[in-house]
């Protein structure tokens, strides 16, 4: 719970906002040897998948995102950039002004389809970044304090307990004006924000398995507690975490869009999906795809990555 | 107000002098409001008005009136001036002072109107006019209108009988009736010290409550001394978007939206009008590649201000040849900033031939907040025009707090060679002011000192008339021959939405800061 | 019992001391928002006036000093922005938002009850797959966006509700459906979980063994045992009912805490954003005690405290 409690008892409790992850820890407590764990779950997820429509779907939906994001960052970064005073405003769903205007043309005569591709390469890579980092720190600290155990242990759940009962965004928005807003102070935030997350999810499966028989096994034959923690714990505890991260994305993902929307979000000429919203939400009533779009390309990435998350908590659980 | 200075960036309306009003009042009420079962004016009777405000209050204290910010709800409504400009003509007219007089160069001696009464049925007299002004000369309390219409130069205020009140200053101020015509007067009422949460003039409207985040109210006063308005209430919701501001006039909940971007200009009800702003550009001349004047006038010759006004201000504003507006005194008549993209080539050329890095990047430095502009649509465009001829520039958007700072450090090389944008408005109607601040040696914008310039202006500041507009007018040409330090792109222009058939309004140069409601009738 | 209250107390303290220190530390970290407060040509003696007054011209070691000592008698200082006792505006906007908050979580909590526990019950049944979707989709909106096009459909377009302000209930429909959409997504998950262990579990299927009917079932046993994990969810989601109120109030020009948070914010208001933050941290401090007790008191095996 929340705020303040102890030890064990947040094992209980790690489910903050997300359903799904309440079963987590019952994964690597009966969890898989060593080094099965990464490559089996991808497996899994993969044998899940294919009795899943709402599954495959979603899959097919990233992959075509990423595919257009890659491919579009290059082809059309010209066309975002390129500025046409004569064609402010067009009207999405029509080629008239050729393919690029498919999707209409924002205040600068901008290719819209352009923005919006451009867009979501900066909003994933956000996304990812703040993720993976917070991941990566949360994880080490988790493991670490639940490998040591003692005082440190109990000051930094105390920690993690405060960072997540208070809102992050109220937070975010004073560091950000202190930082300045760009790019790594945003992924900084974001991932400050869930570090404690994922310290929680670590550590409670640490403390389930660091009394297992082959990590015994290894501090009896002399190992010291980093090579243990690096190389025997966060690979057995590697399954709950993904499947964490994954369902981190969209949370953070959305983060992102509503410090954007506040005028806290990346500079120009780099923008985000929930920067053009911030942009369209002037245009409302002349231009109302310039809201409209990015907003629905946030859902249903959202959507999408939380359906896939579901799959690869089922994963890792039925490991 | 403009003022001086005029705080562009914290509020950015300016009205000024006159300008050759493009008031396009046309569509003025062409419409019908929208219906709306939640406008909370739908009655027929018009005993109540509703004007949605762009700016959460800086304080209820009549000492910050200049600022847009407050002046929108309380210049000419809750508080008064001494003296009032025509800003049609641009003529000063009696209000709370039926007279005044320079009787001698450092003293200016005011009369005060017979009968007034502030809200709480104190007598306007001497005494409370002196203490008033000389509340605002208090630095502790932090006044707008220190610093942006008066100014450490004013010395005090002094009651010379009941109706007769002298201002004095160190060095003569020609202009001061002209200052004090942004000076609504409250009643000080003992609370030297501190801003007030209530304030008391003698205008035609009286302060009922304020909560804040959510709407000012005030009421029409019964014993003003003047011609009773029609509205018996005004509430002012304050709505910091502009989507939501454009969102209330078109569901029709609101009688009047101000501060409109211009994107919603061709709305319904909308009315565009110009006021006395002016958008312009400040270079680092200390640093390389700006410190060669061939570089900075490649600057200016590259801006295509016709284009640029087209697609900003969707054709509103107007090119601009100076920081001030033409009906300013002082404007330059005969200098002028031509786009010429091929001279700007040469220009850079002739310059990249003897060593000069022509090619080194920069930033375009704009302001978020910037009124009329939508994110970094300003200099977006800015950068857009010096790409075209080879310069390699990028936008950079700060902050309002950002800004500032930025303002304040011309030629800080820890920033790097910059071009920072600015909106600058004068609504004195006297270019002096404008000079000083932007150019002036002891400015802390300035980015050049030049003695000469300096002489031109200490010479100006004691000197009236026709000589001194044109003593100005040589300042700006000096600006433009000899340091290029400054460079006008537009003049812009506002939009308000008059939502409702109900009222009518004619908005003026200052109708961005100011909104006599005594000027808006029912029909 | 009192043992748990008073370690509970520490506790709580700490965690608002580090809290309100990190932000006041943060906050001053940008300098004297001396800028913002005086004209653009304020002369270098203006500003210093200004921040004599102020205090920011003293070092930030006695500000944090004189800033405590405060927070001890309940003064956190003047605000900038209104003039009056940064409490005191904090407290004009905190009914707001609470009304908000709690009848958002209310309309979140019952519905998410009623439609897990349907779900859950037709556990493979198209209206469960359409549960699952939905609460997906719901807890995957941006909620400001979701907010801008409900102002520009109903209010704008439709002209049915008011497009911002707090007054009658019209005005709350759209702030209300914005802002219960997360929270019901996730709870509508939760409960549909928990309902399912529950209806997996032992005593339930001897329940129905002994024939007891399906809806009571459902409803008593199952329902009381899922209310532990909904609770604790409940509990976090409050702080994520702040920041959706950030966004929201902005959207609907509410006057509550979210939107003086962010005009403070962009004010550099440093008493208000202090006060608002030690504030808001003392609520949901508060609220995570009551449910620490409403958690013993619905499974009395949680013990309370160590």
């Amino acid at each position: 719970m929340t705020l303040l409690n102890n030890d064990q008892e947040n094992v209980e409790n790690d489910s903050a906002e997300e359903a799904p992850r309440l079963s987590l820890r019952a994964a690597a407590r009966s969890g898989p040897e060593p080094l099965r764990a990464a490559d089996g779950l991808w497996r899994k997820v993969g044998h899940l998948l294919r009795r899943d429509v709402l599954g495959i779907a979603a899959t097919t939906y990233l992959v075509l995102l990423l595919l257009t994001t890659v491919v579009g960052s290059f082809v059309l970064a010209d066309s975002a950039r390129n500025t046409n005073l004569h064609l402010r405003f067009v009207p999405p769903l029509s080629t008239q002004y050729g393919w690029e205007y498919v999707l209409g043309s924002d205040a600068l005569g901008r290719s819209f389809l352009a923005q919006l591709t451009v867009a979501a390469r900066t909003t994933l890579l956000i996304s990812i970044g703040a993720v993976i980092a917070a991941a990566v720190v949360g994880a080490l600290i988790g493991t670490v304090v639940g490998y040591a155990r003692g005082r440190l242990d109990k000051v930094a759940m105390r920690i993690a307990d405060v960072m997540l009962a208070f809102p992050s965004l109220l937070l975010a928005l004073i560091v950000l004006y202190t930082l300045g807003a760009g790019l790594g102070s945003l992924i900084l935030v974001l991932a400050l924000a869930r570090i404690a997350m994922y310290t929680r999810v670590a550590r409670a499966e640490t403390l389930a398995v660091r009394e297992r028989v082959f990590i015994r096994a290894s501090r009896a034959f002399g190992a010291g507690s980093l090579r243990i923690v690096c190389t025997q714990i966060l690979p057995v505890i590697a399954n709950p975490l993904v499947a964490l991260a994954t369902l981190e994305f969209a949370l953070v993902m959305l983060a992102e869009s509503a410090l954007s929307f506040l005028g806290l979000g990346v500079h120009e000429p780099d923008v985000t999906w929930g920067g053009l919203i911030a942009e369209g939400r002037n245009y409302l009533q002349h231009a109302w795809w310039i809201a409209l779009l990015p907003g629905l390309a946030i859902t249903l990435t959202a959507i999408a990555t939380n359906v896939l998350a579901e799959l690869v908590r089922k994963a890792a659980e039925s490991e | 107000m403009r003022t001086l200075s005029v705080n562009r960036l914290r509020q950015k309306h300016p009205k000024a002098g006159l300008v050759p009003v493009t008031v396009a009042v046309g569509c003025v009420l062409a419409m019908v409001g929208c219906a709306g079962g939640t406008s909370a004016s739908t009655s027929g009777e018009m005993t109540s008005l509703r004007v949605a405000l762009g700016y959460e209050p800086m304080s209820m204290d009549l000492c910050d009136a200049s600022s847009a910010r407050n002046g929108m709800f309380m210049t000419e409504n809750i508080g008064e001036p001494l003296v009032d400009v025509n800003f049609k003509t641009t003529e000063l007219e009696p209000k709370l002072a039926t007279s005044w007089k320079q009787v001698d160069p450092n003293t200016w001696q005011f009369e005060l109107r017979q009968g007034v009464t502030f809200h709480n049925g104190a007598p306007l007299n001497a005494k409370a006019v002196a203490d008033w002004v000389n509340r605002i000369l208090d630095p502790k309390l932090g006044c707008w209108l220190y610093g942006s219409v008066l100014d450490d130069n004013v010395k005090e205020a002094v009651a010379v009988d009941d109706d007769t009140v002298n201002i004095t200053t160190a060095s003569p101020d020609m202009i001061l009736p002209q200052r004090l015509a942004f000076v609504m007067i409250g009643l000080a009422d003992g609370d030297q010290g501190k801003k007030t949460q209530k304030p008391i003039g003698t205008g035609p409207y009286k302060f009922v409550s304020y909560q804040p985040g959510a709407e000012v109210k005030v009421e029409r006063f019964e014993k003003y001394w003047g011609k009773a308005p029609q509205f018996r209430q005004v509430t002012y919701p304050i709505r910091v978007e502009s989507s939501v501001r454009s969102a209330m006039s078109a569901a029709g909940e609101v009688d009047i939206a101000t501060m409109i971007a211009n994107q919603d200009a061709k709305a319904k009800g909308a009315v565009n009008f110009t006021v006395g702003e002016t958008i312009y550009f400040r270079i680092d001349v200390n640093l390389p590649p700006f410190n060669d004047i061939r570089v900075r006038r490649a600057l200016s010759l590259a801006i295509d201000r016709a284009t640029f006004v087209k697609n900003v201000y969707g054709g509103l504003g107007e090119p601009a040849n100076a920081i001030v507006v033409p009906t300013t005194v002082g404007y330059p008549d005969d200098v002028t900033y031509p786009y010429d993209p091929a001279q700007a080539k040469a220009l850079l050329d002739e310059a990249r031939r003897d060593g000069v890095n022509v090619g080194a990047p920069f930033k375009v430095v704009g302001w978020a907040g910037m009124r009329g502009s939508n994110g970094s649509e300003v200099p977006d465009t800015i950068v857009a025009m010096l790409k075209e001829v080879g310069f390699n520039a990028t936008t950079q958007l700060l902050e309002t707090e950002s800004m500032r700072n930025r303002l304040g450090s011309a030629n800080d090389p820890k920033f790097g060679p910059a071009v920072v944008l600015n909106a600058h408005g004068n609504s004195l109607g006297d270019a002096l002011v404008s000079l000083r601040g932007k150019l002036g040696c002891k400015a802390p914008q300035s980015p050049v000192c030049d003695d000469q310039l300096d002489a031109l202006l200490k010479q100006a500041a004691e000197t009236a008339g026709d000589h001194r507009a044109d003593l100005l007018a040589q300042a700006f040409r000096y600006e433009h021959d000899k340091l290029v330090a400054l460079v006008p792109v537009a003049h812009m222009a506002d939009t308000m939405i008059i939502t409702n058939d109900r009222v009518s309004y004619t908005p003026n140069l200052a109708s961005s800061e100011r909104l006599d409601i005594s000027e808006v009738s029912a029909k | 019992m009192a043992r748990f209250i008073l370690q509970r107390l520490r506790q709580g303290i700490l965690s608002l001391l580090g809290l309100v220190l990190l932000v006041f530390v943060l906050a001053r970290l940008t300098g004297s928002p001396a800028h913002l407060y005086l004209p653009e040509d304020a002369s270098p003696q203006m500003v210093a006036a200004f921040n004599a007054e102020n205090g920011f011209d003293k070092p930030l070691y006695i500000q944090l000093v004189h800033f405590l000592a405060g927070v001890f008698r309940l003064d956190f200082g003047e605000s900038l922005l209104y003039g009056d006792p940064a409490v005191t505006v904090v407290l004009q906007r905190f009914p707001a938002t609470l009304q908000l908050a709690s009848v958002t979580m209310l309309i979140a909590v019952t519905l998410a009850i009623v439609v897990g526990a349907a779900s859950a019950a037709r556990r493979g049944s198209y209206g469960d797959a359409a549960t699952r979707l939905g609460s997906m989709a719901a807890l995957s909106v941006p909620d400001f966006w979701i907010a801008l096009m409900g102002v520009a459909v109903f209010a704008v377009y439709w002209n049915l509700l008011p497009t911002s302000g707090m007054g009658g209930w019209q005005f709350w429909v759209l702030p209300l459906l914005t802002l219960a959409l997360r929270p019901f997504g996730i709870l509508t998950q939760v409960v549909r979980a928990s309902m399912l262990d529950a209806l997996d579990s032992d005593y339930v299927r001897v329940a129905k063994s002994k024939g007891v009917g399906p809806g009571a079932v459902i409803y008593k046993h199952a329902l009381r045992n899922a209310a532990i994990p909904i609770l604790t969810v409940a509990g976090i989601l409050a702080a994520q009912v702040v920041n959706g109120a950030l966004v929201v109030e902005t959207v609907f020009g509410w006057p509550g805490i979210g939107n003086l948070m962010v005009t403070a914010i962009k004010g550099r208001d440093f008493a208000v954003i202090q006060a608002v933050v030690l504030i808001t941290g003392a609520a949901i401090i508060v609220l995570n005690f009551l449910i620490d007790i409403a958690y013993s008191w619905l499974n009395p095996q949680i013990g309370l405290g160590e």
